[in-house]
């Protein structure tokens, strides 16, 4: 793994002399190209924008993707050496900057997010890794003068049909680069696969432990600043005036600027502009305090007597249109006809994203250009957001990316990106490295906002449910266009409020907005990290209303469904569900099925007094075809302490208009010796790919809530569990 | 003002502010940039190095302080040649423990710390000794690393 150290190695993921070899674009969506400039033989080359060759045979790939952890500066770049035939252990991984070239041809975008780089990207990468072979098969048979049919490529060689002869790659990239781009590829067959769906170490986890992969932070530069950024703190409220007397005074201080509703302080060094930044007194104008309480009566209010506000949204998607569900009449006819109906209240609290690095972001603007190195989970939506902030046109906005200390969606956000240029253009030719303070990141988020939902269900005789109504309020994640459709709700909030996982005869969502001064966004699992817990929570209600064991109901109700089935049938083994329990001790389950996988969980808990133990987590996981198991692995380990930490004492609370917590301190979070054994257990189910990075989260809350009742029969129905009345060690 | 240091077995001299934090001295004028800021308040660990081989979170240590004390970082931490990993950071790349990793090399730190005192550490030790922060939550695979850390470096000693 390339770490971007300089920037030269972060000049679009590839060192300067490869670059200058190559100039060969092969552009993923059109899969054609123009011809590359013919390098010497043996220098290797530059076959397309993802791949190239180096005179020693060294394969450098280029993943798209942000690496921010969940290994797509692993598993991109192999499904491209898997069609290339590389050698996987001489391939090297470089990381992207922004480039047309590195948009998925499926959404016609640039970023991480979603859970959907490997499925967004598969088929592209496998036609390029795939398309670099035949140009280097083809430069061989020319060379040996033979049809290029009767040549055969391993790892990384070409291999003449005498037995004898070879050639590495290295020795005809040149010459490969030099030839046309084939419009048609001939695809590995599955069976044949060598790396995808095998376990071989991450490219990038040695750099990681031996310190030297390159994050926001790390790189340098020639006549490098660095920012301390400090926002307005009150929520809405906006900036009239500062007073940085001190500031400008302190050693290093360079300038003091005001950017929006924050000013940075610009200095020789981090601390040096930290400390002048905590002794600016800013001057906010007078505005209504959100208070986090209101906002919740707001909420609850809005649930019962929504007016006017009430927004729709589909329960599916089939043949290209919305499946706007049960209309009201249905839903209350369905639920009057009913043998027996529930209805319940849930609600979950804001969260931070708190991914470790805090943000930051290092930008240079010189001549009506600007530069930017930043760990962002974004690409192609970064130039114009520069250019609508700053007027620095888009096709001048260079974009490169480091490896990211976390993500989980907020550096999904451009806020911190059009804060470092907006500092940088107060100092011109000098590339300037803002950074956040903690407290920074963690009061000026975008939240995964807090909601309430109202659940209700009616049960036909054998418990099949024959009608659900979810109605959910808050404030909504995204309220413009392209991200909203005309009078429809938004996916980020209702999104699986009424899950597909289960057929149900009668289905109706919808949804009420709430105005709230705080910035909302993408937290890790979006919607489904409040509905999988509302959705999943009824569904346990609905057993237990029947006296019917949980997973055994959800196993009826996932009858028409081989892979729910799978999942929770291996759940049962795996976690010996139903065994003898002693007092105190009890298991919740739960089952999720969003990005095409199906996740399902059994969680242990021992509850003594009011004091609450997680045992243990097993999982029972299928996306489908996998590229890294071990890595889909460890993401759903990852997703489920994500999810248990949020579950039990994730909570962003607002007090006369300033958010209350400002570092892991008061925004707790599983650490260590809180974190309980985690099982996961995956199913090869020969389904088509789906995503994994998110899909471990929005089982937990239910499982575990479902566990907490099993053990206590106690209810909780509004997270986190710490508000409930339970303790639970750190 | 200029302060000396000793830092991964050199001596080194900055020209800085007194109560800058060991951290951003390490970071921004020695260019250690393996060491990583995460929280500032010394909660979150990520800054984790060792001075006189204990390990302390360096957000929060004044460079003042330090005086003749022994730095290390991890880069200095891998006990073979420059650029091959020490045995922790060995038992690191067996478990594949890392997923963003920003977290990784001040747990290593913390980890390396403790099996100084505690070679053999029992799953209670690491509950109490290892107090860092990683938000990917690769705990299970931390402590399955620490486990054969351990008994990797006994078998070398």
């Amino acid at each position: 793994m390339t770490s971007p150290k300089s920037p030269d190695r972060l000049a679009g993921g590839l060192a300067r002399r490869e670059v200058l070899l190559g100039g060969l674009v092969l552009g993923l969506a059109t899969g054609a190209g123009a011809r590359a400039r013919v390098a010497k033989a043996g220098e290797g080359a530059t076959l397309n924008a993802f791949v190239s060759i180096a005179p020693g045979g060294e394969v450098v790939i280029v993943t798209p993707g942000a690496e921010m952890g969940q290994g797509v500066a692993n598993g991109m770049p192999k499904i491209v050496a898997e069609e290339l035939d590389a050698d996987w252990a001489n391939v090297k991984v470089t990381l992207s900057g922004y480039a047309p070239d590195y948009l998925s041809p499926v959404n016609k975008r640039q970023r991480s997010a979603n859970s959907d780089g490997i499925t967004s990207y598969y088929d592209a990468l496998r036609k390029v890794g795939a398309t670099a072979r035949a140009m280097l098969v083809a430069a061989a048979a020319q060379r040996w003068s033979i049809e290029p049919a009767k040549i055969t490529t391993r790892e990384g060689m070409l291999l003449h049909p005498d037995g004898r002869t070879m050639l590495r790659y290295g020795d005809v990239a040149a010459e490969a680069a030099a030839l046309p781009v084939p419009g048609t590829v001939a695809l590995k067959d599955p069976s044949a696969f060598r790396l995808i769906g095998k376990d071989f170490p991450r490219k990038d986890i040695a750099a990681k432990v031996m310190g030297s992969a390159g994050f926001g932070m790390d790189l340098d530069l020639p006549g490098l600043l660095y920012a301390a950024i400090v926002h307005v703190p009150v929520a809405g409220a906006r900036l009239l005036g500062f007073n940085a007397d001190a500031a400008t005074a302190m050693p290093g201080v360079h300038k003091v600027v005001q950017v929006d509703n924050a000013v940075g302080v610009i200095a020789d060094s981090y601390w040096q502009a930290q400390k002048a930044a905590d002794t600016i007194e800013l001057d906010v104008d007078t505005v209504p305090l959100m208070d986090g309480d209101r906002v919740r009566e707001t909420i609850l209010a809005a649930l019962d007597a929504p007016g006017e506000g009430l927004l729709p949204f589909p329960v599916g998607f089939t043949d290209g249109k919305f499946d706007m569900g049960a209309s009201s009449e249905e839903i209350e006819a369905g639920l009057a006809a009913s043998d027996a109906t529930f209805e319940a209240v849930y609600e979950v609290p804001y969260l931070a994203h708190a991914t470790m690095e805090p943000l930051c972001a290092t930008a240079k603007v010189e001549n009506g250009a600007c530069e930017i190195w930043a760990p962002t989970q974004a690409a192609d939506a970064i130039p114009p957001d520069i250019e609508q902030a700053t007027g620095i046109p888009a096709a001048s906005v260079k974009v490169n990316r480091t490896f990211l200390g976390g993500g989980f969606g907020r550096k999904n956000e451009r806020d911190f990106l059009v804060e470092s240029v907006k500092l940088a253009a107060a100092m011109p030719g000098r590339p300037v490295m803002m950074v956040w303070s903690r407290q920074e990141d963690t009061r000026h988020d975008y939240y995964r906002p807090a909601f309430a939902a109202r659940i209700r269900a009616g049960l036909a005789e054998d418990g099949a449910i024959a009608a659900m109504h979810g109605r959910i309020a808050g404030q909504p994640l995204m309220t413009t266009a392209p991200f909203r459709r005309p009078g429809i709700a938004d996916f980020g909030m209702v999104g699986e409020l009424v899950s597909s996982t289960y057929p149900i005869a009668l289905r109706k969502a919808e949804a009420v907005e709430i105005e709230a001064p705080l910035r909302t966004g993408y937290w890790r699992s979006v919607s489904a990290s409040q509905n999988g817990f509302f959705f999943e929570s009824a569904i346990d209600e609905l057993a237990a209303m029947q006296k019917r064991d949980p997973l055994e109901y959800r196993r009826a109700l996932s009858i028409a469904d081989p892979r729910s089935l799978a999942a929770l049938d291996l759940l049962a083994e795996k976690s010996g569900w139903g065994k003898e329990m002693k007092p105190g001790r009890g298991m919740g389950c739960a089952l999720t099925s969003g990005w095409n996988a199906r996740c399902a969980q059994a969680i242990e808990v021992e509850v003594t007094d009011t004091t609450l133990e997680v045992k243990r987590i097993v999982c029972t996981f299928d996306c489908g075809q996998m590229i890294d198991p071990d890595n889909v692995v460890a993401q759903i380990e990852g997703g489920i302490v994500f999810g248990l930490s949020a579950a039990l004492f994730g909570k962003i609370t607002v007090k006369e208009g300033v958010v209350e917590q400002s570092s892991f301190a008061d925004y707790p979070v599983v650490l260590l010796r809180s974190a309980p054994a985690i099982e996961v257990h995956l199913i090869e189910s020969g389904a088509p790919l789906g995503g994994v990075g998110e899909t471990g989260v929005p089982a937990v809350a239910p499982a575990l809530t479902g566990a907490i009742f099993a053990a206590t029969g106690k209810r909780v129905r509004k997270l986190p569990i710490v508000d409930a009345g339970f303790e639970v060690a750190l | 003002m200029t302060i000396s240091l000793k830092v991964n077995g050199r001596e080194r001299t900055v020209d800085v502010a007194p109560d800058t934090p060991l951290l951003w001295v390490l970071r921004d004028r020695l260019k250690l940039k393996g060491t990583k800021f995460g929280c500032g308040v010394g909660v979150c660990g990520s800054c984790t190095v060792h001075v006189d081989g204990m390990a302390v979170r360096s957000c929060s240590v004044a460079v003042s302080d330090v005086g003749d004390m022994a730095v290390t970082t991890i880069e200095g931490l891998a006990e073979g040649p420059e650029g091959t990993p020490g045995a922790i950071q060995q038992a690191w790349i067996e478990e594949q423990v890392p997923q963003c990793g920003y977290c990784q090399p001040g747990m290593i730190m913390a980890v390396a710390a403790m099996l100084e005192t505690t070679p053999n550490p029992t799953d209670a030790d690491i509950d109490d000794q290892i107090t860092n922060v990683c938000r990917c939550g690769t705990y299970p695979r931390l402590r399955r690393a620490i486990h054969r850390a351990a008994k990797a470096k006994g078998a070398q000693a």
